[in-house]
């Protein structure tokens, strides 16, 4: 009980920085709407091809989007040295982890709560037609995304050319939950949604969360240890 | 240790490369569909299980230097992937000229070439995190090898019911082989485990080394010895 | 007579599909066509340049793909011997560095004497 109070603490502080100044979301979601645009011009709009090609833009741009706010939220730390802080504070180190995944993956939805519309709208994507499970799908893929990318950028923080190497560190990691977030989405926005086919990529992603979740647990503590 | 070690492994690893060379090409059988081009096979398999052993060791290894902090574990976690990189380079080459060979074209969506591939490049990427990331990098390193270990299943998962590419090639190559073939197969096995060793151990040797190098110049700095 | 040939050899699939060949039905074909010099002549060269071809055909794939076997261990000695001299060059640098180490801890102490 302690340590779910004392995470929701750590996200609920990251989560209030950013309100204020909002310099994250609005970036990133920013961003992911250029992405999302770009990729509308470089790709062939056909009507056929829309149902193919969004769920790899959408994930592309996640993918992305992501990074670029993963990295800036540990820089804010390390700006004025306040992860040391973070360490140091009475909890476990545990908590910290749960507690910046948490705010991380608010992030990540952010940025696809902008991603889904915008693609929607420039491509006339069928996005909204299994809404609920599409959600599940986004979320599960952004908790993985975070979890990764925090134990990454929490241990890239003192290294200088981290913006570079934490893509570098994550990507081939997070490749089969690229995979199975686009196909659960292609999947979904089919012309006939398969049903079946997304909820074994849906169970995946479960799979996949869960596993990084508990290795990280185990893991967080050794790797950023001062 | 390794003074011995080298020498051995190297002498049997060459006796296997020529006992190996001569049974591929004349004592094994030639495959009745896809005759001569079979024989890359033999040491393209023996590369491919060498990868796996080297992620194994390097996982491993990575684990217990994250919970002991001795890092001799480090240096056998480092070399590994980097023999690793080098074998799956041999895999994959092998492998694409393979294809292109039996199937005409140099990739195709497979599940065991898919598979090296995602996992010669989380391997890379290690290898790149060890260059690049300076003072940290050990832990670093061995957070993304233990990443990738627990990354292997989700791979196999993942290729294997990936939709949007056809499944080609013989499936079960090994299980099925007649007596002849699977006795040069695991012969090569052998002879690339003995190579397999031989560089590792080498490789442990020269990392060692190296952080004894460091660990001198930095006592003989404090003591003011050098400039 | 050589009708009759033909429609026994059309017929063979026939009995197929009906059932297992019965192989007095196989030897009463070849004895029929054995008994006609001419057709067992033309038999025998169909087989023969069939099995020729064949040959050829296999001949050339061996070929082509003895040129790919060879790419491929040309590959895998070409990627071990870059990793060798990868290995080669990072020792050497360290035996230089080792030498010149020792060189200025040697400096050092005579200084200090």
């Amino acid at each position: 009980m302690g340590i779910v109070r004392q995470a929701a603490r750590v996200a609920w502080k990251d989560l209030r920085i950013e309100l204020r100044s909002g310099e994250i979301v609005f970036t990133m979601a920013f961003f992911a709407a250029l992405l999302a645009v770009i990729h509308s011009f470089v790709f062939p709009v056909d009507p056929k091809l829309v149902r193919a090609a969004v769920p790899g833009m959408l994930w592309v741009s996640i993918a992305f989007a992501g990074t670029i706010g993963l990295g800036r939220a540990f820089d804010r730390e390390r700006e004025h040295d306040t992860m040391r802080a973070l360490l140091l504070a009475p909890v476990p180190r545990v908590a910290v982890f749960l507690g910046k995944t948490l705010a991380i993956t608010g992030l990540v939805l952010a940025v696809t709560a902008v991603c889904v519309p915008v693609l929607a709208f420039l491509l006339d994507a069928p996005l909204f037609s299994e809404f609920w499970l599409l959600v599940l799908v986004l979320v599960l893929g952004a908790i993985g995304i975070a979890i990764v990318g925090t134990v990454f950028a929490a241990s890239l923080l003192k290294v200088r050319s981290r913006d570079v190497l934490l893509p570098v560190v994550m990507y081939p990691l997070l490749v089969p939950l690229f995979v199975a977030g686009t196909s659960a989405t292609a999947a979904l926005i089919a012309e006939k949604a398969n049903l079946d086919r997304a909820w074994y990529w849906i169970v995946f992603l479960g799979l996949y969360d869960a596993a990084f979740l508990v290795l990280s647990l185990w893991i967080f503590e050794s790797l950023v240890i001062e | 240790m390794s003074r011995f070690t080298v020498p051995v492994a190297c002498v049997l690893a060459s006796a296997g490369f020529v006992i190996t060379m001569w049974m591929i090409f004349e004592y094994a059988p030639l495959e009745r569909e896809l005759y001569f081009n079979q024989k890359i096979f033999y040491y393209h398999v023996a590369h491919a299980f060498m990868l796996f052993v080297a992620v194994g060791v390097c996982g491993v290894s990575s684990v217990v230097f994250l919970k002991t902090r001795n890092p001799r574990w480090d240096d056998l976690a480092l070399a590994a992937a980097e023999v690793a990189v080098a074998f799956g380079a041999v895999v994959l080459a092998t492998g694409s000229i393979w294809a292109r060979a039996a199937w005409g074209t140099w990739w195709v969506w497979e599940t065991r070439l898919m598979m090296s591939l995602l996992l010669w490049l989380v391997l890379v990427a290690y290898v790149i995190v060890r260059r690049f990331a300076g003072g940290s990098a050990d832990r670093l390193a061995a957070g993304l090898a233990l990443f990738g270990t627990v990354a292997v299943p989700f791979i196999y998962m993942m290729v294997k019911k990936s939709d949007h590419h056809p499944q080609a090639g013989p499936s079960g190559a090994a299980a099925t082989l007649p007596p002849r073939m699977a006795l040069v197969m695991w012969l090569s096995v052998a002879t690339f485990l003995c190579w397999f060793i031989a560089l590792v151990v080498s490789r442990v040797a020269s990392a060692r080394a190296e952080r004894e190098l460091r660990e001198l110049r930095e006592q003989a700095l404090d003591a003011g010895l050098i400039s | 007579m050589r009708k009759l040939v033909i429609l026994m050899c059309l017929s063979m699939p026939a009995a197929a599909l009906a059932g297992p060949t019965p192989p007095e039905l196989r030897e009463k074909c070849a004895a029929a066509i054995n008994a006609d010099e001419d057709f067992k002549q033309d038999m025998i060269k169909f087989a023969n340049e069939e099995t020729a071809a064949k040959h050829a055909r296999a001949d050339e794939d061996v070929q082509r793909n003895e040129r790919h076997v060879i790419l491929g261990y040309a590959a895998m000695w070409v990627i071990a011997a870059g990793f060798l001299l990868f290995l080669w060059l990072r020792q050497e640098g360290l035996n230089r560095q080792i030498i010149a180490l020792k060189r200025e801890l040697a400096d050092a102490i005579k200084e200090g004497k």
